[in-house]
Formats: C-alpha cells, structure tokens, sequence
C-alpha cells in the first residue's frame, strides 16, 4: 500500500506544485491521475518512488517512509515509466536497453536472459532485440522504455501518459496488459488525459487541481461530472456528450460505443424513448 | 543551479532600464578596478559596492547565492596560490587572499550584468555595435535553453534513478561510467532539439539574404549619459590613485 | 513565375530522406484548392510530418535527401524555391512550441521572420500588434517564452507565422503536447483565423472528432501513401469500416456504423454529438 498523508511539495525555486494530497493506493487497485498541465500529476508519481521527498507531509510504501529509502531501493517496487521515452533510453541493443535495470537490481544472469526474452516477446518487440533503440519509431521507443520497466515486475507499475501518440491497437494491447498485472496482484497507476481510455480501463480517478485532489472515484462517477472535468481542462468522452445533449444532465453516465449501443437497443425494447 | 546566479530576472527598477551597454561598462570597470589593485582591503571594497548595486537591481537574493556558489572556487585558488606563492617566495599570506578575492570580484561583476539585463537586449547591444547577427543569435540561444537543458537533464538523471541506477556511490572511475545513461539520451535529446528549432528558424525566414532589419532600437537616454560620465570617471580616478600613491602598507596587510 | 493554380499541388512525389533504405513518401498525388480546410490523419510513421516539410521546402532544402516529382505551393515550385522566400507564402507550426520560440519575450519573437525578411520597423510593429491581436494574446506580448502555458506558447507560435502573412498555413500536430481542452482552444484560433482571412489551412492531426465538422477534405495516410481522401463524412465512414484500428474513428461515428448495421439509423455519418443526437431523438421518439 502506497500512502500520501497531507503531502506538500515546493520546489527549490518556489513554486507550490502540491498542497496537502492525501491518497491510498491499495494492493490490486488501479488509479489514473488527471488534471491539466501543471496540476501536479509528474510532481505527485516522483514522490512515490522517492525522487522527490515531501517538503511537508509523509509518502510511504509498504509502510516504510521514502525519506528513509534511497530511489533504487524503493523503485524494486515502484517502477516508473515517465512520458519520453527519449530521456532514458542509451544502450547499444533494445536487448541491453531491458536489461540495464535488471543489472542494477542485481539479477542473476540466467535470470536477466529469461526476464529480457519475455519481455521483449510481451511488448512484441522480439524482432528488435538486436537494434539500436535510437533507430526505432516513436511508438516503438515508447513500448521499449515500458519493456524495461515491466521487465523486473514492480509491485507498482506507475505510467506517465502510456497512451499518447499511440493507436487503437496498441491501447488495447496496453490495456490486456493492465489487466495481466492486475490479476498477478499488482497495481497500476497511470497518469493521463485520455478521458475515454481512463474510463474504458475502469480505473479509480484522483482529479488533480492546483496541487490538490479536488475529487477521488470510481472512472463513471468522476468523468461523468462535466463541472469536475472542465476544471481539470479534460473533455469529457464523445459518448457522454451525445447523452448530455439527448437527455440532459440527468443522463445516464456512458463511456464507450458498446455501451452506449446497449443502451440506445433497450431504450428502443421497452418502446419508450423516453428516460 | 549554478547558472541561476546569471538568469536574468525581470524587473522595473532603475539598473534594468540602464541601457545595456552601460551596464556591461559598469561591470568592466569592476574587473578592470580589480585588476589594479592587489590590496585586499580594496577588493573587499568593491565587493561591498555591489552589494547597493545588486540590491537597487532587486537581485541581491540571486547576487548573494552566486557569491556562495563561489566560495568553493576562491577557496581552492586561495589553497593553490598559497601552496605556490606563500611557500615559495615568502611573500605575504594577503596575496593569495587578494587572487581569491579578485576572482570573486571578476565572476560576481558578470553576474551582476547578467542578472539585470535582458539577454536579447544584450544581444541588440552587440548587434548594433556591428557584430554579425549570427554569432549574437548563437549567444542569446544559449541562454535562452540553459534552463531548459538544465530541466531536460534533471528529468533524464530521474528516469534512470527509476531504473535503479545509483549516481553517487563507488569510485571515481564506476562514477563516471555511471554517468554514460545521462550523457547519451542528453546528447540525442540536445540534437533533437536544435534540429527542431533550426527547422523553426528556416520556417521564419532565417538567412534570407535580405539584410536584417529590427523592431527595436536602443536609445542612448541622459541617464545613460550620465551614469557612463560617472562610471568613467571613478575608473580615471582609480587609475590615477594606482599610478600616483603607494598604498600604506596597513591597508595592504 | 506565379501561375494560376491550387494552393498546394503534388504530383508523383516520391521522398527519401539521406542515408535511409526506404522512401517515406511513395508516388504521392494531392491537389488542396485555395481556401480549403485539410485535414491529415493516419498511423504513426505513415509520413505526415514528412509531407509538411514538404510544403514550406524543409525538404528537400533542410534535409536533403531524394525528391521526384514536383511540388507548388501558392503557385511557387518548392524545389527551386528557398524555405525563406516560402516564408511569407506558406507557414508552418510543428508540434513541440517551446522549441519555436528563441527570444525572451513574445513580441520580439513574432518579429523574428519579419526582421529576418528586412521588413521595415514600422510595418513589423504594425503586423506584429495585428496578429496578437487575432490570435488573442496581445496581453501576453511582454511575457517571457517559459512563463506561459502550452497552450498559450501554442498561440505565440501561431502568431510568429501569421506575421508573415502567409496565404496557407499547415500544422503540424499542434496539440500533441497540449490537454484535450487546451487543444480546443487551439482548434477554435484556427477555425477563425480561415473564416477571418481566408486562408488554406492544413492540419494534421489525432484528434479528428474535435476538427472533423471543421474540414472540407479529410486525407488519411499510411506507409507513405494516401489511402483514403476526399469529404470527411464520406471518408470516416469508410475508415471506421477497415482502419478503426489505425485511426481514431470519433465514437459517433462507431455508434453510427452499428446503429446502421441493424437497421436503426438511416441518416448522413453524422461528424459532431448534436448531428448524432438529431438522428437518434427521430428514432427514439418516434412511437
């Protein structure tokens, strides 16, 4: 379990980017962070593996307060994979790329081999082993920085804006994944604007505005509150829109076609239109 | 960061409206004044002057942490000169005391520039006075993307810091091969940069042929006037006081 | 040498940027009249980016390379003509606006491409205040590049190539930085700077349900050639049909598609909610 207790960060130069956040990250849960750009969120997931201490406040993990743990042991547990791809990516091969954390974690040999090869086979990333990271296409880079993350299993995936740039099927191969670790019992936590992505993955929501946790849910309560979204600069998903507009606010909440498709065909069975 | 002590910081007060010409003649005359003289008490007195200086600019905050930012360096030119000339020749503990200090002097006149004076000013500054506009263009770019590389730099050491590398422990030689994950991704993200803001240059026109032309021009005030009269004067008096007057011993120690 | 033609006209263009193995445009033909609204979509790498540098003579004066075909912009061939004399005919906005903003403050910023042309002082005084003013953020003239959000460092960098006066302007993904409703601000400043001026406006883009009722034409690409283009509802029902995967189908569409298919819905692809939401009180309501 990852607590935040009333956490307040100021950086060196003076600027208040979290004022009281107060959260628990559950075992076995899923957690998006949302908010507009300098809410916080980049500030918020640096606190959980230590690369930023609390300036008031306390962040533990698994019970032990990261003002006591250096990075690299608390990201054994707490794997981050942050927006660019090209900040960390150096090593000859994609192959040397997956391993170098396993190295730095000390891995036995046989060990990194095993874990390298299937990572790289679950980011579908085999045919690349060998390749110069650099040479690999954005979406690609992307996939090879989450690879190296995954590749030692942290208890706590933690993903800075996993979807962006990235098509259908690459979300939807994200999302088969999320679902992978959730069921070895791990935890997700991702930060994003992907309102419908969020909600399609069924993740709990932490909205973030001006520092603070201005509202905490389950994906349908808070991105179905216009007014909540608009103050974190998110559009609500298309299908909630069409809604919002058929039957005003007191519409149900719907996030997917599918959903809404279902809806539409009951609405149709029961031989009113009407709500 | 060692590089805030030469950010400019916006403001309206009267050193920020200086024109910037004047503003770098103020600072040469330190390091010129600091130059002359060997004595400490006079190094320390032109410490002191700019104190008012950086306090009127309403950067004495900044001012101040690049003096702290020094005290390392005068420390270690103060060891190597001891080391060097006290032992050597005999001479007196105050020499070594005066290069610190004169060094002091030299970097935090710069800083005081810097920190009150636009960089694109200062590049109107050099323009005008007929250096090519590219090699101004080079010099303000510069300081426009320090900060920013100083920010890519950090989020690279945060990434690989996730990924369980540890920077500070080992030997030297473990150090600095520990430092190969920041330095690569620095480097292509660096190119990646300057490609893309090259393309943003040529996009707008950059190197038409045309000769250039400029939305701003800077105006020589009576207040510059005055201030150059001022500051050339204390120069002139300076060296008069240098060639003229030995300096009682006691001020020397 | 200006002749009356289409604002952007390509034929044949095949590209190849210097020391690749493969051509990242291959046999590629597009004409964009003037005054259209173009909107480009497609995969990651299908060589969007690429095609806009072509526009304005990054490529092939940047970057070299290997170019076929020919290529006129505003009547101006883009191989024989300089990027900097294609400055004030077609501008470009790319994706990243910390990096197309050099000066420290927005004013002399917008004034970079105007000095660079040896415009006189007076006229780039007089054009700088006029496309702050269109863009909105004449406030913001004296503020310094890193003091502003995305989005308004977004606006700044629209501003610097609308100075130049330019008669089409592409953008290139600019909003990939920004959060979704930041983008719709972006979105809003294009769509009234082509109704206010004008213009030929190119954008590239994800984003195709916040810009799909906005565009005359929709082109969707992929592997360096176009495979789909031409109105936009026409276009993105038949994308939802085979590329739902490739391409961010809006999800009115997908529910359209369905709705359809079982005989539901009748009406045009719908491109916004309230198209959808027309369609859908005729069938609901009707008893």
């Amino acid at each position: 379990m990852i607590r935040l207790e009333d956490v307040g960060y100021v950086y060196p130069g003076g600027v208040e980017a979290l004022r009281g956040v107060s959260l628990t990250i559950g075992e076995r849960s899923s957690l998006a962070i949302m908010g507009r750009s300098g809410a916080g969120k980049t500030t918020l997931i640096k606190h959980l593996n230590g690369l930023l201490k609390p300036t008031s406040g306390r962040v533990t993990v698994d019970g032990v307060d990261t003002r006591k743990a250096t990075v690299a042991k608390l990201s054994r547990k707490v794997g981050i994979v942050f927006q660019n791809p090209d900040h960390q990516l150096f090593a000859e091969t994609v192959e040397d790329e997956v391993a170098f954390p396993l190295k730095n974690f000390g891995f036995p040999q046989d060990e990194i081999k095993a874990r390298t090869e299937w990572v790289l086979e679950l980011f579908n990333l085999t045919r690349y082993r060998k390749h110069s990271p650099l040479t690999l296409s954005g979406g690609e880079k992307k996939r090879v920085a989450m690879a190296s993350i995954v590749s030692w299993k942290p208890k706590y995936l933690v993903l800075d804006e996993p979807t962006l740039g990235q098509d259908r099927e690459n979300k939807l191969r994200l999302r088969e994944l999320f679902e992978e670790f959730m069921e070895e019992g791990r935890t997700i936590i991702m930060v994003t604007h992907d309102v419908e992505f969020a909600a399609e993955c069924g993740f709990d929501v932490a909205l973030l505005v001006d520092g603070k946790v201005s509202a905490l849910g389950s994906a349908r309560e808070i991105l179905s509150n216009v007014e909540l979204l608009k103050k974190a600069s998110l559009a609500a998903p298309q299908m909630a829109e069409l809604f919002l507009e058929l039957e005003g606010v007191e519409a149900q909440p719907v996030f997917t076609v599918e959903e809404a498709e279902r809806l539409i065909l009951s609405r149709l069975m029961s031989g009113s239109g009407r709500p | 960061m060692a590089y805030r002590g030469f950010m400019f910081k916006k403001g309206e007060t009267g050193l920020h409206r200086l024109d910037p010409r004047v503003k770098f003649l103020i600072s040469l005359v330190f390091v010129v004044c600091s130059l002359l003289f060997e004595e400490l008490v006079v190094l320390a007195i032109l410490t002191l002057a700019m104190v008012p200086l950086a306090s009127k600019g309403g950067v004495l905050k900044e001012w101040l942490s690049t003096l702290k930012g020094l005290a390392f360096l005068a420390v270690l030119i103060f060891a190597i000169n001891l080391v060097f000339i006290f032992f050597g020749s005999g001479k007196s503990w105050g020499f070594p005391a005066a290069m610190a200090l004169r060094f002091v002097v030299v970097v935090s006149s710069f800083s005081l520039f810097f920190l009150v004076t636009a960089p694109d000013e200062f590049g109107l500054a050099l323009q005008q006075s007929r250096i090519p506009f590219d090699v101004v263009f080079a010099l303000t770019m510069a300081f426009r993307f320090v900060p920013v590389l100083a920010l890519e730099v950090q989020s690279i050491a945060d990434a690989q810091r996730s990924k369980g590398l540890e920077l500070d422990s080992g030997n030297l030689i473990a150090r600095i091969k520990r430092r190969i994950p920041l330095l690569i991704p620095l480097i292509v993200s660096s190119v990646k940069r300057s490609l893309e803001i090259a393309e943003a240059m040529e996009a707008r026109g950059y190197g038409s042929g045309n000769p250039r032309t400029s939305l701003y021009k800077l105006n020589f005030k009576r207040v510059d006037l005055a201030v150059t009269v001022l500051t050339l004067a204390m120069l002139a008096s300076a060296v008069y006081f240098r060639l003229c007057f030995s300096l009682p011993v006691f001020l020397g120690f | 040498m200006k002749t009356e033609m289409a604002a952007i006209e390509i034929r044949n263009l095949t590209y190849k940027y210097q020391n690749a193995e493969a051509p990242v445009l291959q046999n590629l033909n597009l004409t964009i009249e003037k005054g259209e609204f173009a909107l480009v979509s497609g995969p990651s790498g299908c060589g969007k980016t690429t095609l806009c540098r072509c526009l304005n003579g990054l490529i092939p004066h940047f970057y070299g390379g290997e170019l076929e075909g020919e290529i006129f912009v505003d009547g101006l061939n883009v191989r024989e003509t300089p990027p900097a004399k294609l400055a004030s005919h077609v501008g470009l906005i790319f994706q990243n606006p910390e990096n197309q903003l050099f000066s420290f403050n927005v004013e002399r910023d917008v004034a970079f491409g105007l000095e660079n042309l040896g415009v006189p002082p007076e006229e780039i005084r007089r054009r700088v205040d006029w496309s702050l003013e269109l863009v909105g953020i004449s406030d913001l003239k004296d503020r310094a590049p890193w003091e502003l959000s995305g989005g308004q460092q977004q606006k700044a960098a629209i501003a610097c190539v609308l100075a130049m006066q330019p008669s089409i302007i592409v953008f290139d993904e600019p909003t990939s930085f920004l959060d979704p409703l930041t983008a719709r601000g972006i979105f809003d400043v294009i769509a009234k700077l082509r109704r206010k001026l004008d213009l030929t406006v190119v954008v590239v883009e994800h984003r195709l349900e916040a810009l799909a009722a906005h565009a005359s034409r929709l082109i969707l690409m992929d592997h360096g050639k176009i495979i789909l283009n031409g109105e936009p509802r026409k276009i993105l029902a038949e994308a939802a049909e085979r590329l739902s995967l490739k391409v961010g189908i809006p999800s009115v569409i997908l529910l359209h598609r369905r709705l359809s298919k079982l005989g539901i819905l009748e009406g045009l692809t719908p491109l916004t909610t309230s198209e959808m939401a027309a369609q859908l009180r005729g069938v609901l309501n009707r008893d």
